[in-house]
C-alpha cells in the first residue's frame, strides 16, 4: 500500500467516523464512535509519519486540481512529516480524553455533542494538509478549514457571551492573519509566477525590500496564529472558551501551525535571509516569551494562565527558530542546526505537556466546576493520579531536569553558546537570547509552583474542592501516557545526541542518590517515629482555611517587580466606624496591555470609520445604481 | 591597565545607577583619582608631561569638584537621593543596554586589543553621563552627569589614540572646572530663588 | 582516589563554612560566638530526631527533603573542590536548571502545609531565584567562553594560571557570582539567615513546618550549596589550586572555604537587610555586571 492511499484511508477514517457520530442516536456511542475514529486514524497517521520519517527523502504527490488551471500537489518532506508526527500524536491523545470528557454534554438532550467529533476530526484533518500542502491554494485551503472548525469548537458552548465573544475574536484575528499570509504568498507568486512551493524555494525574491515586505507579511499570518506577541490577544480568550480537549487540541497543536509556517518560509521559501530576520524573530520571541508568562502570573483562572503559557513557549521556540537563522545568515551552520532542532524539539515537547496540563486542567474543572484557582486546594488528595500527571506537566514546563522541557532548551543553549563563542553583534544577539530564556524560564517556574501549590496542595478553599475525585479512565489514561512521554523524552535524547556533556549519568547519579536519601529517611522515621500534628499556627490556635497563602498573595512580589510593565490598577475601599475596621475591599486588576492599549483604539477608530461608511447606504437604489457607474467610469478611466 | 579601565567603568556604572547622591559623588571622586593615573600606566612619551597631566587630574577631578559638589549637597540640604524620572529597575537596564550598545560599536573601530576596551569603556561613560543629565531631576545629578560624561571623553579620547597636547589638556581641565564652579553657584542661586533644585520646573521661566 | 574523596569533603566542609559565617559575624560583634563544632552537633541531633508532619501536607512534603539533599549532593560531585577533574561531569546549563528541582520541591513544600509562612517564604524564593537566574546562567556562561568548554570542570580547570589582577572579566565574573551567591543561599542583603521574625524571612519561613530528620537534611543541603558556590568562586579566582598536589589540595580547599566564609561574614556584618522590593535592582545589577563582563571579555 503506498503513501496516497494510506493518507486516504487516514483521511476517510476521520471523516467517515466524524459524520457517523451525526447519525448515531445514542449520545455515548456516538462520542464512542466519533472521536474513537479520530483515535484510531490519528494513531495510523502516528506511525506511517514516523516509520515514512526514518526512511527519508521528501515525498511529492499531484492532487486533482482545486481549480481548473492551477497545479496542485501534496509535497511531505521531513519536516512536515515531524509536524505530521506531532499532529497525530497530540490527536491520539486528545481524542481519547475527548471520549471521557465530553459525556458531560450528554444529558443536555440538545444534540449538539454530535458535532463536536466531526468538527474535531475535521480539524485534524485540515491541520494534517496543511503541513503537507506543496502549493499555496491547497496550503490556504487547509488553513481556512482549520480556522473555520475550530471557530465552531470555540463557541460550542455557545449559550455563554463569554464563549461568543472570545469566537468573534478569534475569527477577526484569524482573518487578519490569513490576510498577511495571502499577501506574503502573493508576492512570491508574483516574482515566480507559479503556485507552487518548490517554485517559490528555487527562484530566489528581487530585492531585500520585497524580501522584508513578505517576510513582514508571513510574521503577521503565521505569528497571529501562533498567538506571538504582540498578535497574541485572541489566545486568552478563545483557549479557556473551548472545551478542554478542544484548548489541549489548539494549544498543542493548532498554534504550531503558525511555527510551521515561519520555519517553512524563513528555512525554504525564502533563500538566505539576512541576519536581522532571524534578530527580529528572536526579539519578538523573547518578548513573547517575557509578556506570555508575566500575564500568566497574573491569571488566577487555569486555563487562562495555561493559554498564557502557550504564549510564553511560542516565544521560546521563535527564539530558537529566530537565533538559527541569525546563526546561517552569520555564518556558523553548526550552532544554528543545534537551534533549529531545539526549537522544533521545543515544539512537540510544548505539544506534549501542554496537552498534558489542559487535560489535567479538564479534569480539575469537571471535578471542581470553577476555573478559577483560589476556589481550589488539596487535590493531591482526592486526585492522587491527576496530581502526578499535572505535576509531571509542571515540572517539563518549567524546564527542570530530567523532563523533556530541558532537553529542548539545552539544545538550544548549547547552540547559543556555540554561536555566541565568536562575538561580534550575532553574539550580542545570542547572549541577549540567553539571558532571555533564563528569565523567562525563572518566571515559568514561579508560575507553576503557584498552580500546583494553590490547586493541589495545602488544603482545600471550598466545598466542591474537598469532594473532587479523579476522572474514568478514558481521561486518565491519556494523562498518564503524556506524562509518561514527557519524563522519557527527557531523557532519551541524550542517550543519543549530547553523549559527550554526560547528562544521563548525572541523571542516573541523581535518582540514585534521592532514592539512597529516602530510604535513609524511611527507616531513621521507623526508629524515631513521626508524629502527624496540625501545621504550626504561631502560637494560636490552628491554621484554617482562609489563612492560607493565596495565588494572588504568591504572585504579588514578582508583579511588583514587573509593575513598571504591567501597570496592574488597584482598588481599595475601607469602610470604617469610628476607630474599627468593618470592611475593607481590595481589588488589583491586570489587563492585557496591548488589548487595551493598541487593539482596542483600533477597533474604535475602524468602528468610527463603519459609521462614517455607513452613510453611504441611504437605501435609495438610484444612488446605487450611481455607485455602479460611477466605479465603471473610475476602473475604465484608471485601467485603460 | 585593563583592569584599572573596567574599574573606571564599574564607577561609572555605580555613579549612573545608584540612588544616592554621596556613594555617587565619592565613586565620582575615585573615578578622577583613577583616571589620572592613567597617563602614568601607559606613559610612552615624556614623563613629566604625564606626572602634571596626573597630578592636575587627580587635583581637579578628584578632589577639588567632588568637595565642591559635597559642599554644595550638605549647604543646600536636598537631601540624600536623586530623584529619577524612570524607575531604579528601568535605569539599571538602559544603562546595560546602553553598555552592550557602547561596545558593539566599539568592535567596528578596528581598535585592538585593550585600545577597543578602553573606547567602549569611555563611550559607556559618555553614555551614562548624558542618561544621567536627562533622566535625573535634581541640579547636583546635572553637574555630576556632566563630570562622568567629561571623563568619558578623556578615556575615549586616550584610548582611541588621539594625542592632546598637554595645554590643551590642561585648558580643559580648566573649562570644566570653571563650569562645575559656575553650575555650583548657580545651583545655589536655584536654590534661593525657587526653593528647590528640581530641573523639572525650570520649565516655568519660559515666558 | 581523589575522586572518591570529593563529596565527603563537601559534607565535611558544609557545616565548617556555616561555622565559620557565624564565627566572622561574632567577633565583628564583639561577641564570642559558638564553638565550631557547633553546626556539626546541631545536624548531627536534628539527624536522630523523629519529625513532626503537618496533617494537611502530601507525599509531595514527604519527598521534599530527600530530593532537596540528593541535588545539592549531585551538585557537589560537579563543582571542582581541590583537583581539575570531578567524579560527576556536568554541562554548565544543567548544572543550573538542576538547582530549580530542589528548588521547586522546597517551594511546593512550603505550600502544601497549608500555613502562611510556608507560602510567603515560597513565594519570595521563588522570586529571588527567577531574578538570579540571568545573572548565574550569563556568569557561568562567560566562564564557559575563558576555559573554552561547556562542562563545568573542563571550564574552571581551562582557565589559564596567571595572575588574577590583570584579568578584568574573571574579576567581574566573580564579583556578579558573589551576588548570586547572597541572593541564592539567603544571606543578607537578600535575607537574613539568623532573624526569628517570620515576617521578615524568606527561607527561614518556608521550611518553618519541616523538623527532625527533614529539617536537618535541609539545613546540611543549604550549607552544601553555599559550599559548592564558594568553591565556585575561589576555584575561579584562584585557578591554580585546582593543580596542587594531593597533599597540599585538601587544606588549601579547606583555607579556600574558610576565606570565602570569611568575606560573607564580613559582608553580611557590614550591610543592613534589603526592602524586598529592591533585590530585583540588586540581581539586574549583578545581571548587568556579567553583561559587561562578557562584553570586556569580546573586547580583548
Amino acid at each position: 500500500m503506498g503513501p496516497p492511499v494510506f493518507a486516504f484511508v487516514i483521511a476517510l477514517t476521520y471523516l467517515i467516523s466524524g459524520a457517523a457520530a451525526l447519525w448515531i442516536r445514542s449520545p455515548r456511542l456516538s462520542r464512542i464512535i466519533g472521536f474513537g475514529g479520530g483515535a484510531v486514524a490519528s494513531g495510523m497517521g502516528l506511525v506511517a509519519a514516523l516509520v515514512r520519517l526514518l526512511q527519508g527523502e521528501p515525498l511529492r504527490i499531484a492532487l486533482p486540481a482545486p481549480v481548473p488551471w492551477v497545479a496542485s500537489e501534496l509535497y511531505v518532506d521531513g519536516l512536515s512529516l515531524f509536524f505530521l508526527a506531532v499532529i497525530f500524536l497530540v490527536g491520539f491523545l486528545s481524542s481519547v480524553y475527548a471520549i471521557g470528557y465530553m459525556r458531560k454534554y450528554d444529558d443536555e438532550g440538545r444534540h449538539r455533542e454530535k458535532t463536536a467529533p466531526l468538527l474535531f476530526n475535521l480539524l485534524l484533518l485540515c491541520m494534517a494538509a496543511v503541513v503537507s500542502a506543496g502549493d499555496m491554494l491547497s496550503f490556504l485551503l487547509g488553513w481556512e478549514g482549520m480556522s473555520l472548525t475550530s471557530y465552531f469548537l470555540v463557541v460550542f458552548e455557545h449559550e455563554r457571551a463569554e464563549s461568543r465573544r472570545a469566537g468573534l475574536i478569534y475569527l477577526i484575528a484569524t482573518h487578519i492573519g490569513t490576510g498577511g499570509i495571502l499577501l506574503a504568498f502573493l508576492l512570491l507568486v508574483q516574482s515566480t509566477g507559479s503556485f507552487s512551493f518548490h517554485a517559490f524555494a528555487h527562484v530566489p525574491l528581487p530585492d531585500v525590500g520585497t524580501q522584508a515586505l513578505a517576510f513582514g507579511f508571513a510574521l503577521l499570518g503565521f505569528g497571529t496564529k501562533a498567538g506571538m506577541f504582540p498578535f497574541h490577544i485572541w489566545l486568552p480568550h478563545a483557549h479557556p472558551a473551548a472545551p478542554s480537549p478542544v484548548s489541549a487540541l489548539m494549544s498543542g497543536v493548532m498554534i504550531k501551525m503558525g511555527i510551521y509556517g515561519i520555519v517553512r518560509f524563513l528555512f525554504y521559501l525564502l533563500p538566505a535571509p539576512p541576519l536581522a530576520f532571524g534578530a527580529v524573530l528572536a526579539g519578538l520571541g523573547l518578548l513573547s516569551g517575557i509578556f506570555g508568562v508575566l500575564y500568566a502570573i497574573a491569571q488566577h483562572d487555569l486555563k487562562r494562565l495555561l493559554a498564557f503559557h502557550s504564549v510564553e513557549n511560542i516565544g521560546i521556540i521563535l527564539i530558537g527558530i529566530g537565533s538559527a537563522s541569525a546563526c546561517e545568515a552569520a555564518g556558523f551552520p553548526g550552532p544554528s542546526r543545534l537551534l533549529l532542532a531545539g526549537g522544533l524539539f521545543h515544539v512537540l515537547n510544548h505539544a506534549l505537556f501542554k496537552c498534558l496540563l489542559f487535560m489535567g486542567a479538564g479534569a480539575v474543572l469537571q471535578a471542581t466546576h470553577t476555573r478559577n484557582i483560589e476556589r481550589m486546594g488539596g487535590l493531591m488528595r482526592g486526585m492522587p493520579l491527576t496530581g502526578i500527571a499535572f505535576l509531571a506537566g509542571s515540572l517539563a514546563i518549567s524546564a527542570v531536569p530530567p523532563f523533556n522541557g530541558f532537553a529542548s532548551e539545552f539544545a538550544m543553549y548549547r547552540g547559543l553558546w556555540e554561536g555566541a563563542a565568536g562575538g561580534g553583534t550575532l553574539a550580542a544577539i545570542l547572549i541577549t537570547a540567553m539571558a532571555g530564556l533564563a528569565l523567562i524560564g525563572g518566571l515559568a517556574f514561579i508560575c507553576f509552583v503557584k498552580v500546583v501549590g494553590t490547586v493541589f496542595l495545602g488544603t482545600p478553599r471550598s466545598a466542591a474542592s474537598s469532594g473532587a475525585r479523579d476522572p474514568g479512565h478514558a481521561m486518565i489514561l491519556p494523562m498518564a501516557g503524556a506524562a509518561f512521554l514527557c519524563a522519557a523524552l527527557g531523557v532519551v535524547p541524550f542517550l543519543y545526541r549530547f553523549r559527550d556533556s554526560g547528562n544521563v549519568t548525572v541523571f542516573a547519579a541523581l535518582f540514585v542518590t534521592i532514592g539512597i536519601l529516602a530510604s535513609v529517611r524511611a527507616v531513621s522515621l521507623r526508629r524515631n517515629g513521626k508524629r502527624v500534628y496540625e501545621t504550626w499556627g504561631c502560637g494560636f490556635s490552628y491554621a484554617t482555611p482562609r489563612m492560607q497563602y493565596t495565588a494572588s498573595s504568591f504572585a504579588d512580589p514578582i508583579l511588583h517587580v514587573f509593575r513598571g510593565v504591567l501597570r496592574p490598577r488597584t482598588k481599595k475601599e475601607e469602610r470604617l466606624s469610628g476607630r474599627f475596621l468593618l470592611d475593607l475591599e481590595y481589588e488589583t486588576h491586570i489587563g492585557d496591555l496591548f488589548e487595551n492599549g493598541l487593539y482596542l483604539p483600533l477597533y474604535r477608530l475602524f468602528l468610527r470609520f463603519a459609521f462614517f461608511a455607513r452613510r453611504l447606504h441611504t437605501g435609495y437604489i438610484h444612488l446605487y445604481l450611481g455607485y455602479i457607474l460611477g466605479t465603471i467610469v473610475l476602473l475604465l478611466i484608471l485601467f485603460r | 591597565m585593563n583592569t584599572l579601565t573596567v574599574l573606571l567603568l564599574l564607577l561609572g556604572i555605580h555613579v549612573a545607577v545608584t540612588d544616592r547622591i554621596r556613594p555617587a559623588i565619592r565613586s565620582l571622586a575615585l573615578q578622577g583619582i583613577l583616571l589620572g593615573f592613567l597617563p602614568l600606566a601607559d606613559s610612552a612619551g615624556s614623563s613629566w608631561r604625564a606626572a602634571t597631566l596626573c597630578l592636575a587630574t587627580v587635583g581637579v577631578k578628584g578632589i577639588a569638584i567632588p568637595a565642591i559638589l559635597t559642599r554644595a549637597t550638605s549647604r543646600l540640604g536636598i537631601g540624600q537621593e536623586f530623584e529619577s524620572l524612570i524607575s531604579t529597575k528601568a535605569n539599571i537596564l538602559t544603562t546595560g543596554a546602553l553598555a552592550l550598545a557602547a561596545f558593539l560599536a566599539c568592535s567596528r573601530f578596528g581598535l585592538s586589543g585593550s585600545d577597543e576596551l578602553g573606547a567602549a569603556a569611555g563611550l559607556t561613560l559618555i553614555f551614562s553621563g548624558l542618561l544621567m543629565m536627562t533622566t535625573r531631576v535634581k541640579a547636583v545629578s546635572q553637574v555630576i552627569g556632566f563630570v562622568v560624561l567629561e571623563n568619558g571623553i578623556f578615556l575615549f579620547g586616550a584610548a582611541s589614540g588621539s594625542e592632546f597636547t598637554l595645554p590643551i589638556e590642561l585648558g580643559i581641565f580648566l573649562d570644566l572646572f570653571v563650569a562645575v564652579f559656575l553650575m555650583g553657584i548657580l545651583m545655589f542661586k536655584i536654590h534661593r530663588t525657587f526653593t528647590h533644585m528640581d530641573v523639572r520646573k525650570i520649565h516655568t521661566l519660559k515666558d | 582516589m581523589e575522586l572518591a574523596l570529593q563529596i565527603p569533603a563537601y559534607l565535611v566542609l558544609a557545616p565548617f563554612l556555616v561555622g565559620i559565617i557565624r564565627k566572622a559575624k561574632a567577633f565583628l560583634s564583639c561577641r564570642q560566638g559558638p564553638p565550631l563544632r557547633q553546626t556539626y552537633i546541631d545536624l548531627f541531633k536534628l539527624f536522630r530526631r523523629g519529625i513532626v508532619r503537618s496533617r494537611t501536607a502530601s507525599w509531595v512534603f514527604d519527598l521534599s527533603a530527600p530530593v532537596i539533599l540528593g541535588t545539592s549532593v549531585v551538585l557537589a560531585g560537579a563543582t571542582p573542590l581541590f583537583s581539575r577533574a570531578v567524579p560527576l561531569p556536568m554541562h554548565f546549563i544543567l548544572y543550573i536548571y538542576l538547582m530549580s528541582l530542589p528548588r521547586f520541591f522546597q517551594t511546593l513544600a512550603g505550600l502544601d502545609t497549608g500555613s502562611a509562612f510556608g507560602g510567603l517564604g515560597s513565594s519570595r524564593e521563588a522570586t529571588v531565584a527567577a531574578m538570579a537566574e540571568p545573572a548565574l546562567l550569563l556568569s557561568l556562561c562567560g566562564v564557559g567562553f575563558l576555559g573554552k568548554s561547556q562542562l563545568l570542570d573542563g571550564m574552571l580547570g581551562g582557565i589559564p594560571p596567571g595572575r588574577i589582577f590583570l584579568r578584568p572579566e574573571l574579576i567581574l565574573i566573580a564579583g556578579t557570582l558573589f551576588l548570586v551567591l547572597l541572593a541564592e543561599n539567603s544571606r543578607i542583603p537578600v535575607d537574613d539567615p539568623a532573624t526569628h521574625l517570620e515576617l521578615t524571612m524568606i527561607h527561614e519561613a518556608m521550611v518553618l513546618d519541616h523538623s527532625g530528620i527533614d529539617l536537618g537534611m535541609i539545613q546540611l543541603a543549604a550549607a552544601l550549596r553555599l559550599t559548592v558556590f564558594s568553591a565556585l568562586i575561589t576555584g575561579l579566582l584562584f585557578p591554580g589550586s585546582l593543580s596542587l598536589p594531593p597533599v597540599l589540595a585538601l587544606p588549601a580547599a579547606a583555607l579556600k572555604i574558610a576565606l570565602s566564609g570569611l568575606v560573607v561574614g564580613v559582608v553580611e556584618s557590614g550591610m543592613a537587610r534589603m526592602r524586598l522590593s529592591r533585590i530585583a535592582s540588586f540581581l539586574m545589577t549583578a545581571t548587568v555586571l556579567a553583561v559587561i563582563a562578557l562584553a570586556v571579555r569580546f573586547a580583548r
